[in-house]
This record gives structure tokens, C-alpha cells and sequence, in this order.
């Protein structure tokens, strides 16, 4: 969190009419743009983090003092596949936000074009999946299709 | 990319002299000071982006964008970009839309297409297109992790 508004770079939400304690500027980075900065406070973070599995993602939903979501997504591999691939995003609307979730491709967003260890690769890209989908089903406490019971 | 030739280099109200390599032209030497940079090179990708952020002296910035691929010496160049701005804003959508794919030469650490090669046949060029066509997208898609998270140490120094 930052004390005050941040500089140019960054795309502000739109912002509350009047400050309102407890609710800092955040800057949340973006995939290929200039980062997101909210007025925000976290709502709740999660994550699917497994022992002995390098791949996990991070949702962090935050609420802006304007009275919007905003939602930070981080996909992490070992630090020898690369940076994390982190995007933010905001919306007014609780079922928009979910619906985004739910229609993003966690492996679409990671997926290295180098197949040499292709069956490794695509197993860990379905267990990727199935993680992100776990996930995805304890945040929204849903049976997500395709999931196996736990 | 980031060069600082020690001959050339001097402090002067706390910038040094920097110089960028450009492809087909003379590296773009301005006074200033690097401000952000992201080195996209890990243990899985063949070619990766460089960028750096710079701001001049005068008040303007520079852009410096490198494709390096591995060589047996540790790296070696593929493209090279440097620009200067005048302002802030054209600088940051200079980094936001950059063509990373663009970079990517066929046969460069990449498949190449045997255009010329009347023996190739269509399912040759097929698989070869679309091997270039998956490197270029991990290329880019490598580019835009790089440039989000440039951008946002740019946004944490109150730039």
C-alpha cells in the first residue's frame, strides 16, 4: 500500500468522492499493461499452493472505496520457467467477476511453446487445471464440471 | 543493451552517459539514468526480451528493447530498439505496444521456412509455420509478463 495517489504510469480506478479509512492505494500489476492502482482494502487472498508441485496460482480479491471489485491473478512455476505471469482486472458486478474466473485458462497463460518434456508438460498442465479448478470451487463453493471428488 | 561505455561514462548531477544499441543505426547516447529494467532470460526460454526504462537528463525518456537468444558465449542480440520521448505517456504505451512477436526472425533460435526450397513440401511449411507460430506467441506472451512487470516498478518509484 502507498500513502498517497499514485504517479502517471499507472491506469487509477475510478476513485471514491471522499477517502475513507482503512482503504490504501494498491498497484496491481497487469499482463502486457501499465499496472492497475485501487483505492482498496483485500477482501480475501487464496491460493492452491501443493507440496511437490511447482505450478500454483493466487486470486486476491480486494474492494475499492468507490465500492468496486478488483481481482489480482498470479500463475508461479519455478523460478527456471520465468517470472510469475500476474494480471489485474475490476468490475462493478460480483457475477461478472466470477463468470471471468471461471472462463479464464490458467494454462493458456502459461503455456511454454518448448515441448521437449512434453509428457511431463501436459501432465502438469492437467494438474495445473484441476488445481486452478479446485481453487476456483473453494472460493465460489461450487462443483466445478470435470472435477474429480476430492 | 545497457552499455555504459567506461571510457565515455561520466557522473553529472547523478546521471551517466548511456548508450543503447539500435539495429541499422548508431547507438542513441543521451545523459540520464536507468530507472526500471526486466531481463526476461531463465533456463527454459530460447529467446527472451530485455527492456529498460531510462529517464534523460533534459526530461525526457528512453526505451531500450533487446530479443537476445543463448549463445555459446552467454547471449547474443537478435533485435535491437532504442527510442527517445518526450513524454511519459508515449513511453509507456511504447512498452505497452510493442510487436514482441515481430522480433522473432525465422531460423534465429526459431524454426525457419524453406520458402526457397522447391523440395519442401506443404506439410513441411505447415509444421514449420506453426513451430514459428508457437514461439512467437511464447515470445510474446514472455514480453508482455516483462512489460506488466516494468511498468508496475515503474508505478512503485512514483514515476
Amino acid at each position: 500500500m502507498r500513502p498517497g495517489p499514485p504517479g502517471p504510469v499507472c491506469e487509477i480506478a475510478p476513485r471514491a468522492r471522499t477517502a475513507l479509512p482503512g482503504f490504501g492505494w494498491i498497484v496491481l500489476q497487469r499482463d502486457g499493461r501499465r499496472p492497475l492502482a485501487i483505492e482498496g482494502r483485500v477482501v480475501l487472498t487464496a491460493d492452491n499452493a501443493c507440496a511437490g508441485f511447482a505450478w500454483r496460482s493466487e486470486i486476491v480479491i480486494y474492494e475499492t472505496a468507490a465500492g468496486l471489485l478488483a481481482v489480482s491473478l498470479c500463475h508461479a512455476g519455478t523460478a527456471e520457467q520465468g517470472p510469475p505471469w500476474r494480471d489485474a482486472f475490476l468490475s462493478d458486478d460480483p457475477a461478472a467477476l466470477r463468470a471471468a474466473l471461471l472462463a479464464h485458462d490458467p494454462v493458456a497463460a502459461i503455456a511454454p511453446c518448448r515441448d521437449d518434456d512434453l509428457a511431463g508438460g501436459a501432465r502438469a498442465a492437467q494438474r495445473f487445471a484441476a488445481i486452478w479448478r479446485g481453487l476456483l470451487g473453494a472460493l465460489f463453493g461450487l462443483r466445478v464440471p470435470g472435477m474429480a471428488a476430492a | 543493451m545497457n552499455a555504459i561505455d567506461p571510457a565515455l561514462a561520466r557522473a553529472a548531477e547523478g546521471g551517466l552517459l548511456i548508450r543503447l544499441r539500435r539495429d541499422g543505426a548508431p547507438p542513441l547516447r543521451f545523459a540520464g539514468r536507468k530507472l526500471a529494467a526486466q531481463d526476461g532470460a531463465c533456463a527454459q526460454a530460447g529467446l527472451w526480451h530485455e527492456i529498460g526504462f531510462y529517464a534523460g537528463r533534459g526530461g525526457d525518456w528512453a526505451l531500450g528493447i533487446t530479443l537476445w537468444r543463448a549463445s555459446p558465449r552467454g547471449r547474443a542480440a537478435v533485435r535491437c530498439h532504442a527510442w527517445r520521448f518526450d513524454t511519459l505517456e508515449t513511453a509507456v504505451v511504447a512498452v505497452e505496444t510493442h510487436d514482441a512477436a515481430g522480433d522473432v526472425c525465422p531460423g534465429i533460435a526459431a524454426p525457419e521456412l524453406p520458402l526457397d526450397d522447391a523440395a519442401a513440401t506443404p506439410l513441411t511449411l505447415a509444421l514449420r509455420a506453426a513451430g514459428l507460430e508457437r514461439v512467437r506467441r511464447d515470445v510474446a506472451r514472455r514480453y508482455r509478463i516483462g512489460a506488466g512487470a516494468l511498468l508496475a516498478a515503474l508505478a512503485w518509484q512514483g514515476k
